[in-house]
């Protein structure tokens, strides 16, 4: 994501950037490429993701900001296992939670 | 053991929060949205997202 990151941060300049931070593609060096069909069941998010982009408008915002806020859990539920104060902390603990 | 099987459990339930969260956003929805649209709208999917998650596993999420 780090490029199409610094896209977003330097439009309508460019940033220039050496061949060792950002490669060419080179499509000879990869040989093959595989496709394959998405696993909707285990990644039940992409359907999702379509629905909200055919409905556009705020439909997408409101999808990335739930997804963010959800990741925030996600890593909240990994700390715990690791914390100070344990199951009964909450995730504005300023012990466990920083 | 329980933590890891909650987290499980969280991690699956997780995309159905996301997915409440739009079906729920349809009420709100706006398709040519202003810049105050957008922002108002991520604030509050991170409200629901917040509420949600809290009354389904106060303690051990």
């Amino acid at each position: 994501m780090k490029l199409p990151i610094l896209y977003t941060m330097s439009w309508p300049e460019r940033v220039r950037t050496s061949e060792q931070a950002f490669p060419k593609l080179d499509l000879i060096k990869m040989g093959d490429l595989t496709f394959k069909e998405p696993d909707r069941k285990k990644y039940p998010s992409l359907d999702l993701a379509y629905a909200a982009g055919r409905a556009g408008g705020t439909m997408t915002c409101v999808l990335s900001a739930a997804n963010e806020k959800v990741s925030i859990y996600l890593d909240y539920a990994v700390d715990q296992l690791y914390s100070y104060c344990g199951p009964n902390c909450t995730p504005s603990c300023p012990y466990c939670f920083a | 053991m329980e933590l890891f099987l909650d987290e499980k459990l969280s991690y699956l339930e997780m995309f159905k929060v996301i997915g409440e969260c739009c079906e729920a956003h349809k009420d709100n929805f706006v398709l040519s949205p202003s810049l105050d649209d957008i922002v108002d709208s991520d604030s509050w999917a991170r409200r629901y997202v917040a509420e949600v998650v809290d009354k389904k596993a106060p303690l051990a999420v």
